[in-house]
């Protein structure tokens, strides 16, 4: 196991050097930059400042700048934001994983089990209608649902703030405070869950389908033993395991951001700081975020390939 | 002689697919009498495995038990509810199948796999039950058992298996095992060592047995008693010594025809010519007719029952019949 781990994560240096190559690549690539965006600076103030930030060296020369900063933990200068990379990212990307981490909470439980009984209950009415709601809510756009949901649920029934993180000029403290928070992630939870619910429920449904029909379900009914612990016991652990790959796979997914949906609700996270420094050409907090997402899905790899090994009894690691 | 201990009277048992309906069990009946071993021989398809599934009331959809009795003890099965058949399930009941490999829940250990009907039929505490499984492996042969118990079935041969799928099926003490083609998908030791223990379980317990397979060699070597089924039919009956030297349906002795001697070696083995017709357009006559040497008119035209002759030899065929004659 320890010797597993070691290798594994050895692997993963070469993937994040080419990794970061590709990135750097890509954006010395694009033309044009934070200073040229800007019209409001002369030409000489302008030069003044690609000196400074390196902007006038050769692309390897500041590939390699940018890299042995990187190593040490600087990601360099956000130029929209005034402050360092590392600094922005921190300030922003917590708000985008509260979000995220409720609704991929609730999205499991909610998949495994829809999944779970429109297996069991195949091709009857329960499993047509059920089916149909979630693959109509995965199918439609984030921002469709979005304005649907600030639509209903928050202008119709007036159950949830249309949006922001807390009420403006709200001096609440303690538990006020928090219940606050809670009634403002409403909307963007509820949305984001309804997107994700889709594509997890028809991996539960198809693996659970798959099970029911292997002998060994047939053997444990044969024992006697309830239709309840058959499915749940015998069955879901089975379609759970290669299930813990996806959730390896998902750490990325914690930490990314949701764009559309942050920008509908006016939610501070970092998918809404990221499509703003899109326009702004912020390269540096661009290549910072990418290269920090890249980070978690190698190690959401490794992860995945962790749990399964600890999980499933035929690939349990030495 | 003992009591019936099950008894199908006219089981039907349906398969509703998207060609048409499979009368898969088509009003069978024959019965097992305590610790007594029968056997249930026949073609792939004709209906063997869904007759036990039947009795087990485990078929699943599409199909479905639409007719008869299917009495354990002079109870009708089919009339229990779910509850108090699961009572009996893996309790009096207990069934073992034909792939060990997948037979077994690949992510529960051994020990929990056998304990599993303990607990839930005996009521035993978590020692108990252990306890006693590890007896049960011992039982049916399988050295080391308190390490086995402890594994995961990818970590046992095929032989090992089917060991462990007779110890879960002999945890309960059961009245009757039904085994379901148990050696077919294993070696020939393995095979001998399986019917070994499984003649041995029978000596010692009394259990009957209700064995399936297409192996004849199993059957002289197991069977006190035959039942053979072609098309979902019940087409001959009879105790082992007298089918095996009086056969009277055509398709028992293409069967017994079709078996290796090796006194008598011949070229080619024996078949019996004609496949098996299509379960969904079977129609009012001998469904063997077609295959037969001897099909007469009448066979065409209608079904023969099963009638019994001398030395209780049950046989559905027109040429003992005086309409045949
Ligand atoms: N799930 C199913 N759906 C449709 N038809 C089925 C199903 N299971 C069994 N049948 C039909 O029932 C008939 C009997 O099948 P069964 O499994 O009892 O055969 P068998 O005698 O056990 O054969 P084998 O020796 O190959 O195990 C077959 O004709 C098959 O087509
Ligand atoms: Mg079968």
């Amino acid at each position: 196991m320890k010797q597993f781990l070691i290798r594994r994560i050895l692997q993963m240096i070469p993937t994040l050097i080419g990794v970061s190559i590709i990135l750097f690549s890509v954006f010395s690539m694009v033309p044009g930059n934070f200073i040229d965006s800007n019209q409001t600076i002369s030409a000489e103030r302008a030069a003044e400042l690609k000196h400074i930030h390196g902007l006038d060296k050769p692309a390897t020369e500041r590939y390699f700048i940018w890299a042995s900063n990187a190593l040490k933990g600087d990601f360099g200068y956000s130029f929209q934001h005034k402050v360092d990379v590392t600094t922005v990212i921190d300030r922003y990307i917590w708000n985008s994983v509260l979000i995220a981490a409720f609704s991929m909470i609730f999205t499991w439980i909610i998949a495994i089990f829809i999944g779970v009984f429109s297996a069991v209950k195949k091709y009857s009415l329960y499993d047509g209608i059920i089916t149909f709601i979630v693959f109509g809510l995965m199918s439609l756009p984030s921002f469709f649902l979005g304005l649907l949901a600030i639509k209903f649920i928050a202008v119709d029934m007036g159950w949830a703030p249309v949006g922001g993180m807390y009420t403006t000029g709200s001096s609440a403290t303690g538990f006020a405070k928090v219940f606050d928070l809670l009634e403002h992630m409403i909307l963007p939870v509820t949305v984001l869950t309804a997107l994700g619910v889709g594509g997890l429920t028809r991996y539960f449904r198809t693996s659970m389908l798959d099970i029911i029909n292997q002998d060994y379900i047939r053997t444990a009914r044969a024992k006697g033993v309830k239709e309840s612990t058959v499915i749940f016991k015998h069955a879901l652990r089975n379609a759970l395991i290669p299930a813990i790959t996806l959730l390896g796979f998902e750490l990325p997914a914690l930490f990314s951001g949701a764009m559309i949906t942050e920008k509908i609700f006016n939610w501070p996270g970092i998918g809404r700081v990221y499509l703003d420094a899109l326009n702004y050409r912020d390269y540096f907090l661009l290549m910072g975020y990418l290269m920090f997402l890249s980070f978690l899905t190698v190690l959401g790899n490794l992860l995945a390939d962790t749990l399964y090994g600890l999980v499933d009894p035929r690939v349990r690691l030495k | 002689m003992s009591n019936n201990l099950i008894e199908f009277r006219n089981l039907r048992t349906n398969f509703y697919t998207g060609s048409g309906v499979v009368k898969a069990v088509n009003d069978v009946s024959f019965s097992i009498r305590e610790g007594e071993t029968l056997c249930v021989v026949g073609e792939s398809g004709c209906g063997k495995s869904v007759t036990a599934m039947s009795l087990m009331r485990l078929v699943a959809t599409p199909g479905k038990i639409v007719g008869g009795e299917i009495l354990y003890k002079g109870e009708d099965l089919l009339k229990l509810k779910e509850r108090e058949m699961r009572y009996l399930r893996g309790n009096e009941i207990a069934m073992i199948f034909q792939d060990p490999m997948s037979s077994l829940n690949p992510v529960l250990t051994i020990g929990h796999q056998i304990a599993e009907p303990l607990r839930i039929h005996k009521k035993l505490s978590k020692q108990e039950a252990k306890k006693k499984s590890i007896e049960l492996i011992e039982l049916v042969g399988i050295p080391r058992a308190a390490k086995i118990y402890d594994s995961y079935p990818h970590e046992l041969s095929g032989g090992m298996r089917q060991r462990i799928m007779i110890a879960i099926a002999l945890s309960c003490d059961p009245k009757l095992l039904i085994a379901d083609e148990p050696t077919t998908a294993l070696d020939v030791t393995i095979q001998a060592q399986i019917l070994d223990l499984m003649r041995d379980i029978k000596k010692e317990f009394n259990t009957a047995i209700m064995m399936i397979t297409h192996d004849l060699g199993v059957v002289a070597e197991m069977a006190d008693h035959v039942v053979v089924m072609y098309a979902g039919k019940v087409i001959e009956e009879a105790p082992v010594h007298e089918l095996f030297n009086n056969p009277k349906h055509p398709y028992t002795q293409g069967l017994l025809k079709a078996k290796p001697v090796i006194s008598n070696r011949q070229d080619r083995l024996y078949t019996i010519p004609g496949q098996v017709p299509n379960p969904v357009e079977l129609g009012e006559n001998c469904y063997f007719n077609d295959r037969c040497e001897h099909c007469m008119e009448i066979c065409v035209q209608k079904q023969p029952d099963l009638n019994i002759y001398d030395n209780k030899h049950k046989a559905a065929c027109w040429l003992y019949e005086k309409e045949g004659k």
